[in-house]
């Protein structure tokens, strides 16, 4: 996406906005730009920048220039004008100019020995003393692209930069509503069903205040939706109008996409990718995968520390209303895992996730969850090592070990003396102690 | 199952006590459960999750609104904090008055009036997580070093490079905003340094998204001129103390300011005239008239037209001309060589003008662009004395404390009163004998007089050469 500045729209006196794209009589940016850059090869970003200024003032359209520019700067190979480590050589220097020369032949004296020093001359030192800025880098090479494809990639960047501006995304698509969903739920947007048979997409924030904080998520969200087919998205995007901020419509639809789709996401171990929604009093939700227990259909959420909450809200609703799902939780690097989740580290784990489903949602233990129904004798032996090394990486959290017995179905008090542990209790709070 | 863990039910276990309200924290938000219809106004239901929301930073009223909820925003942790400072009367009043205002809101006072002293106190009263939260890396890099210091407890940092989370942490604007989500209930005290820049719109919403029930802001020029400071009283519990300088002049160092004129040379002042002339007919002919900021806004925005962009080149050039016409470094020189062996601060506009005085007398220069840890060590080597100089464009106009730096020089500037006294105000951390000197080197006959007038409004002790634009 680009810096705002360089957005480029119509706006309507109705209440509506549309990029203004480039298409082959515009090419001719395309081909200057180019052009300039090949002929820059060698030349220091600054001077380059000069130049575009002098091309921009030819051009009808300075943003364009700029624009195209910024994507050829992305794409282009660029390095020091030195070979010098600039931080060491700065780092001499300054060693040696405790007080500043006072006269230009003192500053060449000191520059001299700072050459001596470094085996170098004092042209070098000159240069390299600030050769990690990037204006004094030089353009190495360019990318192989032609006019067409900038012009295009000009284009998709205008549809991000006003999407950085969306303070919600309303959606509709006949066939792909679910993936579109959950590129959306993995960006940590939130979404509900409206009247128009479309999926409104906005940020936590959005039900309190219109916040512009997710215009990057939204940027993004469009960039992923390109590649899935046949949708039409009405963005309310928050634009300057004069002094005041004013709230205008953009519509865009699939026709802008210019990229093939993505391939199917594979299966795992009998989690398949859910296709359609499950509907609720209040609306409709659409889960990662739907996993199947002796024939009861599982929904699974996959989610992130941070959308956790909202997340476990959601499952909590769907399991109020007699359907069985579940939130896993990603946890990675030293994230800790959110209260109440099940955790996997790194990706979820496809076999244990099976096994947990299995044991929980399979016929023999369907009220695992209904509170203490078995004794810790009656586990095997097997079982219990397990349980017990799971509530020893517990400790001390003692509300954490109790939840986990709980959740296993046993009783807490007598789990936790059996795995050699002392239960304190203080009001309704449990200590857990060894 | 190794991988597999689980912590704290919510699983249906949770049902028998379905009346309990509970309070969590999620995504700069506050999630509410078993809340009836009665709830406070800013709670809203959010038929996404279903569940009650409220923007996190009404945390405190939700405690208010809900004394008996079961709270799970923060880990209720004290910080086992103390220090030995010792507070002028006029800190330990500011401090007061925050306490009594439920240790909420904003303290307003001249630079160099030792904020840090008020915001180290607040810190060690509550002795709570705290999150400290500056504009710029050497200023979180100036509290961290305090903070250690005084408090000799690790300090964790956030910014210029560094994510290191601890009960007490330094962080830039950016990264707050960045982060404010996962931030948000990591911190109980959310203390703002230079809290003038948290009213623009992006980073109001650090202080929206974070919980925080106890909230300081500090500040030496509190209003604004787009009067977004406003929004403060909201967020930050708005201004609850103020000093000026005459109220505490026995604190500081004594100071001058000195206007240098410097002539253009004569093709300077030629190109100077031309690009100046090209830019006011432009604006005569649309009957633009340059009052203030949203005049120039108006004229940025109908630049972009062919005539329009040749007048802001036009102004760029010229102001170019101004700011670094070639007689200003011999001016630096002879500032240089009458001060020598001082400490010095060189203040520019653009970062261009900074390098240029870097490579010329060989002195550091930091600016946005100038790494984290060099800009730490060209700090560290101008204040232990091994650098006298240092040459900067806006990133040192706050904040920074060099006790002994007495002499600035303002190369170009704004017309900011703002900018003004926070650049001034790096003179005059006091010490034994000191007497500060602030250079102005300004072009004669340009633009840059009137710059120069305006910014300089109402501080006083200033020396005029009586020079007209």
């Amino acid at each position: 996406m680009f810096p705002t500045q360089l957005m480029m729209v119509r706006k309507s006196k109705k209440g509506t906005v549309r990029s203004v794209f480039l298409t082959e009589e515009g090419s001719d940016y395309s081909s200057s730009v180019i052009n300039l850059f090949s002929a820059s090869i060698g030349k220091r970003i600054e001077e380059i920048e000069d130049s575009l200024k002098a091309l921009e003032l030819k051009s009808q359209n300075p943003k364009i220039v700029k624009g195209l520019a910024l994507l050829m700067f992305r794409m282009s190979r660029i390095g020091p004008p030195s070979l010098l480590d600039p931080i060491t050589v700065r780092e001499v220097i300054f060693s040696k100019t405790r007080v500043p020369p006072a006269s230009p032949g003192e500053r060449d004296e000191i520059l001299e020995a700072v050459a001596k020093e470094m085996n170098s001359s004092v042209a070098e030192i000159r240069k390299a003393m600030y050769a990690d800025k990037e204006s004094e880098q030089i353009l190495l090479s360019l990318p192989e692209i032609t006019p067409d494809s900038l012009s295009r990639r000009f284009n998709s960047e205008q549809i991000e930069t006003v999407m950085l501006k969306a303070k919600k995304i309303e959606i509709t698509s006949p066939f792909n509503m679910p993936r579109i969903i959950r590129i959306a739920r993995r960006l940590g947007l939130l979404y509900r069903a409206t009247e128009r048979d479309a999926v409104e997409i906005s940020g936590p924030l959005s039900v309190t205040e219109g916040s512009e904080r997710y215009g990057s998520s939204f940027a993004l969200f469009t960039r992923q939706i390109m590649r899935v087919g046949e949708w039409q998205a009405e963005a309310t995007v928050s634009l300057r109008d004069g002094k005041r901020e004013k709230e205008y419509a953009y519509t865009i639809n699939s026709s802008v996409s210019e990229y093939s789709d993505l391939p199917e996401e594979e299966n795992h171990y009998g989690f398949v990718q859910s296709k359609e929604f499950v509907k609720l009093e209040n609306g409709q939700v659409i889960f990662d995968y739907t996993f199947n227990v002796e024939g009861k259909s599982v929904n699974i959420l996959v989610t992130r520390p941070r959308y956790y909450q909202e997340d476990h809200f959601t499952v909590r609703s769907v399991r109020e209303q007699g359907i069985n799902a579940e939130v896993f939780c990603i946890i990675r690097g030293n994230e800790k895992c959110p209260s109440g989740a099940i955790c996997f580290k790194d990706s979820v784990d496809w076999i244990r996730a099976k096994e947990f489903l299995e044991t929980k949602y399979s016929r023999k233990e369907t009220n695992v969850e209904r509170g203490p129904v078995k004794k810790i004798e009656e586990i095997s032996e097997e079982n219990r090592k397990k349980i017990f090394r799971h509530l020893e990486d517990l400790y001390p959290d003692s509300q954490a070990m109790v939840d986990y017995i709980e959740f296993m179905g046993l009783d807490a008090s007598k789990t936790l003396e059996e795995a050699g542990f002392k239960v304190i209790w203080k009001g309704l709070k449990i200590l857990v102690q060894k | 199952m190794q991988d597999l863990i689980r912590r704290e039910s919510n699983l249906p276990a949770t049902d028998y006590c379905i009346t309990m309200i509970k309070l969590t924290y999620s995504r700069g938000t506050i999630l509410l459960e078993g809340v009836e219809d009665d709830h406070p106004y800013f709670v809203t239901y959010d038929n996404r999750i279903g569940a009650y929301r409220s923007p996190a930073f009404r945390y405190a009223e939700l405690k208010n609104a809900y004394p008996d909820a079961i709270d799970n925003v923060f880990e209720n942790k004290k910080v086992e904090i103390a220090h030995n400072e010792n507070l002028r009367s006029y800190q330990k009043m500011a401090v007061e008055y925050w306490s009594k205002n439920d240790h909420k809101g904003i303290i307003v006072l001249p630079t160099a009036a030792g904020k840090t002293h008020i915001g180290i106190d607040a810190i060690a009263k509550l002795s709570v997580s705290t999150i400290i939260i500056a504009p710029t890396i050497e200023l979180i890099q100036q509290w961290r070093e305090k903070l250690i210091s005084v408090f000799n407890v690790e300090i964790g940092q956030i910014g210029g490079g560094e994510k290191e989370i601890r009960d007490i942490t330094v962080c830039t604007y950016d990264s707050a905003y960045l982060m404010a989500e996962e931030l948000g209930n990591r911190f109980q005290f959310l203390l703002i340094d230079e809290v003038h820049h948290l009213a623009s719109e992006r980073f109001i919403e650090i202080a929206r998204l974070f919980a925080s029930p106890y909230r300081m802001g500090l500040t030496a020029t509190y209003e604004r001129t787009d009067m977004l400071h406003e929004k403060l009283q909201e967020v930050m519990g708005g201004k609850i103390f103020e000093l000026g300088y005459e109220e505490i002049s026995e604190f500081i160092s004594n100071y001058e300011i000195i206007r240098i004129p410097v002539d253009l040379e004569p093709e300077e002042e030629e190109e100077y005239e031309r690009n100046r002339r090209k830019f006011i007919s432009y604006l005569r002919k649309h009957r633009i008239t340059m009052r203030g900021p949203w005049d120039f806004e108006k004229f940025i925005l109908s630049s972009w037209n062919p005539e329009g962009r040749e007048a802001l080149i036009a102004w760029r050039k010229a102001r170019e001309i101004a700011f670094n016409a070639r007689v200003k470094i011999d001016t630096v020189r002879y500032v240089l060589s009458k001060h020598m062996g001082e400490k010095m601060l060189i203040f520019s506009e653009d970062t261009s003008t900074s390098y240029l005085i870097s490579k010329e007398f060989l002195i550091p220069c930091i600016t946005y662009l100038t790494p984290g840890q060099e800009r730490k060590k060209y700090l560290d080597m101008f204040r232990s004395g091994k650098i006298t100089a240092l040459a900067t464009s806006r990133v040192l106009d706050e904040g920074i404390d060099v006790p002994d730096a007495s002499i600035g020089i303002i190369l170009s500037g704004s017309g900011s009163t703002r900018q003004f006294r926070q650049r001034l105000g790096r003179l005059l951390r006091p010490s034994q004998g000191k007497h500060s000197i602030l250079y102005e080197i300004v072009a004669k006959g340009t633009s840059e007089y009137g710059t120069s007038r305006r910014r300089r409004k109402g501080v006083p002790d200033s020396v005029d050469d009586g020079q007209e634009e």
